[in-house]
């Protein structure tokens, strides 16, 4: 896995972490690549002719964005929460799916844990929490092997 | 969704969270009433910053729910309301309510609380007649729906604090919150 | 009839919660005292006064359960009773009580995980503050009410381990009347 990604449900990067030390793109390229994940996502959501949750009195709540995208030697992975989070990773093709969507859902447990309840961090902005970031770097750990 | 579904859900997720006493709860949330109330001039006030508090909680809290309780979208308001009582309120406080007195439309029930962890240890004087001592929970409920696009008003409207013989929180959906499509060149 | 909170039984309650609920309660008041003073460092003393509100109820409240009305009036076996009952009682837990080095007015009772801090990574700008000041003011309340005037304040150490962890130090300052009158009951 090459890098993750948390965006909040504005759509704006609020954290992301290298796990290789490959990866080149500034700060600035960052921001505008989740930005555009975060558009591209709600317009397939629009497009998508797949439509029947939406005539349940509660289909709203239903996630239709995007949550995998294929590429030559790479794919991007998508686990988007009913609150509107994104938390996405950019990883090879040969990383097994399945390994990376638990990931994904694990980020997100450590997060309800490391930065939701951290007085000093104001909900929607960037995610700088130590805890967090040691949070994640294990689950990182425990799963690296497996890739 | 069945309701014996959802208890077994709310067990099952409440075992898995790290504990804490009840009583350092309490003593903590008395705690910071007092202070709250040393702080603000009026009743009302305190009972607004309460909500509020809720309220910010709420919008945190919500996402720990969704991310460790495997609950997925709820189909209506019904099922919504029962997810609360018997799963959310199991989670977080071990406690579970029933929910009771729907309207014909199915927007607005009540939910009876058999216990309130909060009310440990307390004794409402006369003078505090108007503070709503239980309003952190009103508030968190309010702010975790809003997180999934639902406004909803939700008070108490009985207290154990104040004599009744139960605590009940009115809880009614008022609308869906539409996702508005924003700028991204900002 | 409204039955008085005074006839309802004491039970020996083993009830719980969950810490999460705890700690997002814990965030908020945080917050909420960080949004009310004027400087930053008084947050730490908004906290501490806080506690030690909670500190006077839980001195009843386990002496009357736990200890049936014996009251303690020896130093060590209140420091004990503190770093002990106390500790277990509300943070699941017992604390290290240690002797202050330089000082026979100082003790400390160190908690290696104080499950108030568990969760919160302080920023840079605010690394003076320390959120652990609310169990400072447990302490500080608790040893008030029984008659140990003393000053509590919490501190971070930074364990040696690997990876590195933070542990909280509560310091308590006594009074030196009270040293003074544990001398004089040592004596008698």
């Amino acid at each position: 896995m090459y890098t993750l990604y948390i965006n909040n449900r504005h759509g704006s990067l609020v954290y992301q972490k290298d796990f290789l030390s490959d990866v080149k793109l500034t700060a600035n390229d960052r921001i505008r690549l989740a930005s555009t994940f975060h558009g591209l996502s709600a317009i397939a959501a629009q497009i998508s002719p797949v439509n029947t949750s939406k005539r349940l009195p509660f289909g709203f709540l239903q996630t239709t964005g995007i949550s995998l995208i294929e590429a030559e030697g790479f794919r991007i992975q998508c686990f988007e929460t009913l609150t509107g989070l994104k938390f996405f990773a950019v990883a090879s093709s040969t990383f097994p799916a399945v390994i990376l969507d638990s990931f994904l859902k694990q980020v997100y447990e450590v997060y309800t844990d490391y930065v939701l309840k951290n007085p000093f961090h104001d909900i929607d902005m960037p995610i700088r929490c130590e805890l967090f970031d040691r949070a994640v770097e294990n689950l990182f750990n425990s799963i690296k092997g497996l890739g | 969704m069945s309701r014996q579904h959802y208890l077994k859900a709310g067990e099952v997720a409440f075992s898995k969270m790290d504990k804490v006493s009840a009583e350092l709860l309490a003593l903590t949330y008395g705690s910071l009433v007092t202070q709250l109330l040393k702080d603000k001039e009026e009743i009302e006030s305190v009972n607004v910053q309460l909500e509020k508090m809720g309220y910010n909680i709420g919008i945190r809290l919500v996402d720990e729910f969704l991310a460790k309780s495997g609950i997925g979208p709820c189909q209506d308001f019904r099922d919504t309301a029962e997810v609360i009582a018997k799963v959310a309120l199991k989670m977080f406080l071990n406690v579970t309510a029933d929910v009771t007195g729907w309207n014909s439309d199915l927007t607005a029930c009540t939910l009876v609380l058999h216990d309130n962890p909060l009310n440990e240890f307390v004794e409402l004087p006369a003078s505090m007649a108007g503070l709503k001592y239980g309003e952190l929970i009103c508030g968190v409920i309010r702010g975790g729906l809003e997180q999934v696009h639902m406004r909803v008003s939700c008070t108490f409207v009985k207290d154990v604090l104040k004599g009744d013989d139960t605590s009940e929180i009115a809880l009614e959906f008022k609308e869906i919150l539409k996702e508005e499509f924003v700028d991204e060149d900002e | 009839m409204k039955t008085s909170i005074l006839d309802r039984q004491f039970s020996k309650s083993k009830g719980e919660v969950s810490l999460s609920l705890y700690a997002f309660l814990f965030s908020e008041m945080v917050q909420y005292c960080l949004n009310n003073v004027e400087q930053s460092q008084q947050l730490e003393d908004k906290l501490h006064e806080v506690g030690v509100r909670v500190g006077y109820r839980v001195l009843d409240l386990l002496c009357y359960r736990d200890k049936a009305n014996r009251r303690e009036v020896r130093l060590l076996s209140m420091l004990s009773f503190v770093s002990q009952t106390c500790w277990r009682a509300l943070f699941g837990h017992a604390g290290d009580l240690l002797k202050g080095q330089d000082s026979e007015l100082e003790y400390m009772i160190n908690d290696k995980s104080l499950l108030l801090t568990k969760f919160i990574s302080v920023p840079r700008d605010f690394s003076h503050i320390n959120c652990g000041a609310y169990a400072a003011g447990i302490v500080e309340g608790i040893l008030q009410s029984a008659e140990f005037p003393c000053e509590a304040s919490a501190h971070t150490v930074e364990e040696s381990t690997n990876p590195p962890t933070r542990s909280t130090t509560v310091l308590i300052r006594f009074a030196s009347e009270v040293v003074e009158r544990e001398k004089r009951l040592q004596n008698s």
